[in-house]
């Protein structure tokens, strides 16, 4: 066994570091898109057509039980061969990045599904009620009463989120797509994984204060978003309303 | 979740597979595009670090024995480019059945199994040398029919890897064989495995003999405050192949053609110099 | 993509045979992160001194780390460790013995621990704190309290989310691979890799997820049902 080599720890480090951004864009994609595609599973699951909220429901489950690597397979090697003729092969040219992305955002559309359908929930109804009783419309009541109060509720989550798809660059790798942890891998497998344990420090180094930031940034925004604000915001546009 | 649930969840999973399985012919005639000068484009496929068969230099640019083997290939075959791409054993072979790859170099063995699933050309690409290691006080156990009389435990081996492919293979010629084989999904273990036996977690290892020498022997190896404690001795390699993609028969047969020119013509050994430091064929024979 | 149907009829059940060690690795990784879990949660909430800060510490470290380093420092550098410092006190034991089981269990526990600390934690926020000053007042003693009155209420509430953890531990199981245990995915991969067949090996581990996880959440509703009752005290106070 050998001893930690600063040098190495070094190396591994600056060389790797760059390649944050690359973490970081398939972080801000998966976690967009996968929003979005949460919102529309939770209007799904709240309609009335049965077939549509089965649906829904059914795909929250699937996605609970697939194993990432199976998901990822089935979104890069499985949809260009499905798709077929001219689309597929484009699809076949694709970076890997592009399916990283599509793959990370059907598993956080699940997970995000639960989390806005839980803040949805807690809402009281009579808040939706009283602010159309004061003369907002009904987009008005969503974006100025009850967004806010979702969202505040969903931020412990989101950040939970950003840190569980940022470790998840191992899977990444498995496709060539290098990220941080993809690249500290590659300059590992260089000198034959010698060095793994330096390598691993350097992660750490990377990763621990990136996560620590992260969730000391959500957590100033989840007391930022106290009520008080809400009813400013909502002071001033009733004012202009009348 | 209800009992109905898991039926219809397990009915979507298998129809989908099923519409996969059903566009299957028609994506691998479609992958295999037209280049600019008319030539069909090939896909390759390589683990992004398999050293020194397949890995990137410090320019960035993907060099290794494998890939250069199929580059002085492409070379022989005007009718075809090879494109490079990178992906992971598992997924390099789930790609190859899709269509997405035509061609996956694994520094894979043959065996009856693979050649039902893939075509496999008749000529190998290269030979994977390995040997023996153990602690000094074992150093007279050099076969692996010693290290099962002793009833010695191997180090844990990567599953579908050419290493513990040669230990599978001796297993399942010798049913009586005194030791089972342990995996591990941990790309580490294959240099791990040295300071396993040095530590005794297990017995005995299989290794890549220039791997050794370069890690171990040699007075600046990165490892070689363990040349005290083990000991090393060569076994026979294995030929290794590239695997081509099922229905591919034209490829294959070139393929074929062009790697016996090129073991004809010394190419293979001196690259087999330029990254292994010997001439595997040399103790191929 | 043709897919080797007969492959995955034949596999399926040699993979399944191996459901039994991903069972025990779940079992015992949830027990110990359960009780790690429960005396972190309580360390931090009563403000213990040093324990507090410590807990926090770790927690963040774990939460901030890929999991494939905590195996590698568990499975490679803690016996190294362990072995040196054996040596000096003169110990006979030989480390390397153990069973590399018992390293998974411990890598395993590790996430799920502070998992199950953090839903603790939100559970017992959830419970009025003026139901443990009842409780005094009426001559329990503070463990007593605890047990009786808080605990249950404070599991209740945070069972969905516990459940969750073990649904997410069941397919981190499959990490065990890498410290040599193998299980269902690993079992997958060596068959898959012997025919070079891997993604319809992975699909029999998926098709097993969705049965075991579906018993696991069947269990895990009737258990909160059961529960319920509990559930009052949550939310009397609002």
């Amino acid at each position: 066994m050998r001893t930690v080599e600063v040098e190495k720890v070094k190396y591994f480090f600056i060389e790797s570091l760059p390649y944050l951004r690359v973490t970081l864009l398939y972080v801000t994609v998966s976690l967009v898109i996968g929003f979005m595609i949460g919102a529309g599973i939770v209007c799904l699951r709240k309609s009335r057509i049965k077939i549509l909220a089965a649906i829904a429901s059914l795909y929250v489950t699937v996605l609970r039980c697939t194993p990432s690597i199976v998901l990822l397979f089935l979104v890069y090697y499985g949809l260009p061969a499905m798709l077929g003729g001219r689309v597929g092969d484009a699809l076949n040219r694709m970076s890997p990045v592009f399916f990283v992305c599509i793959t990370f955002s059907l598993f956080i559309g699940a997970s995000s599904s639960e989390v806005i359908r839980s803040a949805y929930e807690s809402l009281r109804a009579g808040q939706r009620e009283a602010g159309l009783s004061v003369g907002m419309t009904e987009l008005q009541t969503f974006w100025f009463i009850l967004l806010p109060q979702m969202v505040k509720r969903a931020i412990p989550n989101i950040g939970n989120m950003i840190i569980f798809l940022m470790k998840e660059g191992a899977l990444a790798y498995t496709i060539g797509l290098r990220d941080v942890l993809g690249q500290a891998y590659y300059l590992s497998a260089r000198s034959i994984n010698v060095y793994a344990v330096d390598m691993y420090l350097a992660l750490t180094l990377i990763y621990w204060p990136v996560s620590l930031a992260i969730e000391k940034l959500f957590h100033i925004l989840e007391k930022k978003m106290d009520p008080a604000k809400a009813r400013r915001s909502l002071r001033k546009l009733s004012g202009g309303v009348a | 979740m209800k009992w109905n649930k898991v039926i219809s969840t397990v009915l979507i999973v298998s129809s989908l597979t099923g519409i996969l399985a059903g566009c299957g012919t028609d994506a691998q005639q479609s992958a295999s595009s037209q280049a600019d000068d008319g030539a069909a484009v090939i896909q390759v496929v390589a683990p992004p670090n398999n050293y020194p068969l397949a890995y990137t230099d410090d320019e960035g640019n993907r060099t290794g024995y494998e890939i250069e083997v199929m580059r002085k290939v492409d070379e022989l075959l005007p009718e075809y480019t090879f494109v490079f791409n990178e992906a992971e054993q598992d997924a390099a072979f789930t790609g190859l059945s899709t269509g997405k790859y035509q061609i996956a170099i694994t520094n894979s063995f043959y065996t009856e199994e693979r050649a039902e699933n893939y075509n496999i050309p008749e000529n190998p690409m290269g030979a994977s040398p390995c040997g023996l290691v153990v602690t000094k006080d074992r150093a007279d156990v050099t076969t692996l029919d010693q290290a099962s009389e002793l009833k010695m435990s191997p180090a844990p081996v990567m599953p579908g890897d050419g290493l513990a492919y040669q230990l599978e293979q001796y297993i399942a010629e010798h049913p009586d064989a005194g030791f089972e084989l342990t995996y591990s999904s941990d790309p580490n273990v294959f240099v791990d495995c040295l300071s396993l036996v040095a530590e005794g977690r297990y017995d005995f290892a299989f290794f890549p003999g220039n791997y050794y020498d370069a890690l171990v022997v040699a007075e600046d190896g990165d490892l070689h405050m363990l040349n005290d404690t083990l000991s090393y001795k060569r076994t026979i390699p294995v030929d290794t192949y590239p695997i081509i993609a099922k229905g591919e028969d034209d490829l294959t047969e070139k393929v074929s053609g062009a790697l016996k020119t090129l073991k004809d013509d010394g190419t293979l050994e001196e690259l087999s110099v330029e990254f292994y430091g010997f001439n595997v064929f040399e103790v191929l024979e | 993509m043709n897919i080797d149907y007969s492959f995955i009829v034949s596999a399926l059940p040699k993979i399944a045979a191996f459901l039994p060690v991903t069972l025990k690795l779940t079992v015992v990784a949830f027990a110990v992160a359960f009780a790690a879990g429960l005396l972190m949660a309580l360390a931090i909430n009563r403000r213990i001194k040093v324990l507090s800060p410590l807990c926090r510490i770790y927690m963040s470290l774990i939460r901030g780390t890929p999991m494939l380093l905590q195996i590698y420092v568990i499975y490679n550098l803690a016996p190294y460790a362990a072995a040196a410092f054996i040596e000096k006190a003169g110990l006979d034991i030989n480390v390397y013995d153990i069973d590399p089981v018992w390293y998974a269990y411990i890598a395993l526990s590790l996430t799920a621990s502070v998992s199950v600390a953090e839903a603790v934690r939100a559970g017992m926020q959830s419970v009025h704190q003026g139901q443990r000053e009842a409780g005094l007042s009426m001559g329990m003693s503070e463990s007593a309290v605890f047990i009786h009155i808080l605990f249950p209420q404070v599991i209740c509430a945070a069972m969905p989310v516990i459940g969750n953890i073990v649904v997410d531990l069941i397919k981190a199981t499959s990490l065990a691979f890498m410290m040599s245990v193998t299980e269902i995915t690993g079992e997958a991969k060596i068959l898959g890799g012997d025919v070079l067949r891997y993604f319809e090996a992975y699909l029999c581990v998926f098709v097993i997820y969705i049965v075991v996880i579906a018993v696991v959440e069947k269990m895990m509703h009737l258990l909160e049902n059961r529960m319920s009752v509990y559930r009052r005290g949550v939310h009397s106070s609002t």
